[in-house]
């Protein structure tokens, strides 16, 4: 049963998860890249390689032949979960589908265009989503506990509904 | 005062603590190495805020020092069980074993740290923790340090290491969170109740795909789901290295239970031992309690 219900969703089954380790390292990997987009605003540099690895961590491996687009990060749920905390978290609360697509777009164009064609603007809106998603892996590693068998109810809400 | 001198004189204050730590008489080197590592980890984040004081961003140093004050405060623990691990009060015929063990299921370049715990259950600081790669610590409880018979527990935390050097959690996703997918568009009157504010919604193939509402939802099942699951995968490494014997450790430390609301990350106590008995063909007629 369950095989035939994943092979529903063959094809847009999300194929890049984050693990635990992965998401501890990309905490501080997501300031490193902020601070690096932020070095590119003020024109002290034209790269943020910091902001490349994060998007590898995020992403997974970019396939030339088979670009990714929004509706394929979209599929991700952990991406996405991720994407609408880190937005909201940097204040873009008002009208989160589009504030979440945006970024998503973003996201995809660095692989693309390259950070020197995106606009002052542009890059403010990935430094802060950067900021974001740092604030948000902070407070889920805040969360996590040492994993004894009796663990208890930690404070830690499932989804909640802004 | 500024929070990026606070942070940097928290930051000054623990690597003078690892320093001290350092100075201590360690019959372990993996202990001694775990110890530099952390020290080299926060000389970095001192590097960090450093970076983003010249910024000149209040948000990004506010950040920088939110990310050094969750560090510390997640770190301090293991820098108590480096030091704890030092204690002759520690099972140190045991390490051998333990050691030999996790060799044997995660590979030669595993190091395993050990130490008598003021917890009541053994715990484990796995692979998961990226300033120590390769470290496994396991905790044992400080009043059964006298009972070899729960030694057997400490399978259950080998399990979370190969968990993670496996690589499973990555494994499992894909799969765990199709099901958790289909399951909502199967039972939209289900989440309809649940979550009423959306009850205009169609729940098409598309709409859970796309929908980010209903993807936030899908995250926290898939990783409810997956850390039920290593759970299990757990208990089932304690079973395949101590058979029986693991049985009988987690029922004398656990049953018949601890009272409190289970974390929802965690499978009930029930479902832990329904796992070891239909899939570990145990029998545990002999532990059921019976009315007198």
């Amino acid at each position: 049963v369950v095989t035939s219900l994943v092979a529903v969703w063959e094809g847009k089954m999300a194929t890049h998860h984050l693990d635990r380790s992965a998401r501890d390292r990309a905490v501080e990997q997501s300031l490193i890249a902020a601070i690096q987009i932020n070095d590119v605003i003020r024109d002290l540099r034209s790269d943020a390689p910091g902001l490349v690895e994060l998007m590898a961590m995020l992403l997974g491996r970019q396939d030339r032949e088979h670009l990714q687009s929004r509706r394929d990060l979209l599929a991700n749920s952990q991406l996405a979960s991720l994407s609408f905390r880190a937005a909201a978290s940097s204040g873009q609360t008002h009208d989160a589908q589009p504030a979440v697509e945006r970024i998503l777009d973003l996201v995809l164009q660095i692989s693309r265009i390259g950070l020197n064609k995106f606009s002052k603007e542009e890059l403010s809106i990935l430094r802060d989503f950067c900021l974001g998603l740092n604030s948000v892996l902070v407070e889920e590693i805040s969360t996590r506990g040492s994993e004894p068998p009796l663990a208890r109810n930690r404070p830690r809400p499932l989804v909640s509904v802004e | 005062v500024s929070i990026a001198i606070n942070t940097r004189e928290k930051l000054r204050a623990i690597i003078a603590q690892i320093d001290q730590l350092l100075l201590s008489d360690i019959p372990h080197g993996s202990t001694a190495d775990g110890l530099q590592l952390f020290r080299d980890f926060f000389r970095n984040a001192n590097e960090l805020v450093r970076l983003a004081e010249q910024t000149g961003q209040q948000k990004i140093l506010s950040n920088a020092c939110m990310t050094a004050n969750e560090r510390i405060s997640s770190y301090l623990p293991f820098l108590g069980f480096l030091l704890r691990s030092t204690n002759v009060r520690n099972s140190f015929e045991s390490f051998d074993v333990l050691a030999e063990l996790a060799f044997g299921i995660i590979g030669p370049q595993v190091k395993v740290v050990i130490s008598s715990e003021w917890d009541f259950s053994p715990l484990t600081y796995p692979l998961s923790v990226s300033v120590l790669p390769n470290y496994i610590l396991i905790g044992m409880p400080a009043p059964e340090s006298g009972n070899a018979l729960v030694l057997p527990l400490a399978g259950h935390e080998l399990g979370h290491s190969a968990w993670v050097n496996d690589g499973l959690e990555t494994k499992h996703a894909p799969p765990v969170e199709s099901l958790a997918r289909e399951y909502i568009r199967r039972n939209d009157s289900s989440f309809k109740r649940a979550f009423p504010e959306h009850a205009e919604l169609t729940i098409t193939e598309d709409e859970v795909v796309g929908n980010i509402f209903i993807s936030r939802i899908v995250a926290d099942i898939v990783l409810c789901a997956l850390g039920q699951i290593e759970e299990i995968f757990c208990d089932a490494v304690g079973l395949a290295l101590f058979g029986k014997g693991f049985a009988y450790a987690f029922h004398y430390l656990l049953a018949p239970n601890v009272g409190g609301q289970r974390d929802p990350y965690y499978p009930p106590l029930q479902t832990r031992a329904f796992f070891m008995r239909t899939h570990g063909m145990l029998d545990f007629s002999s532990l059921v309690m019976r009315k007198t």
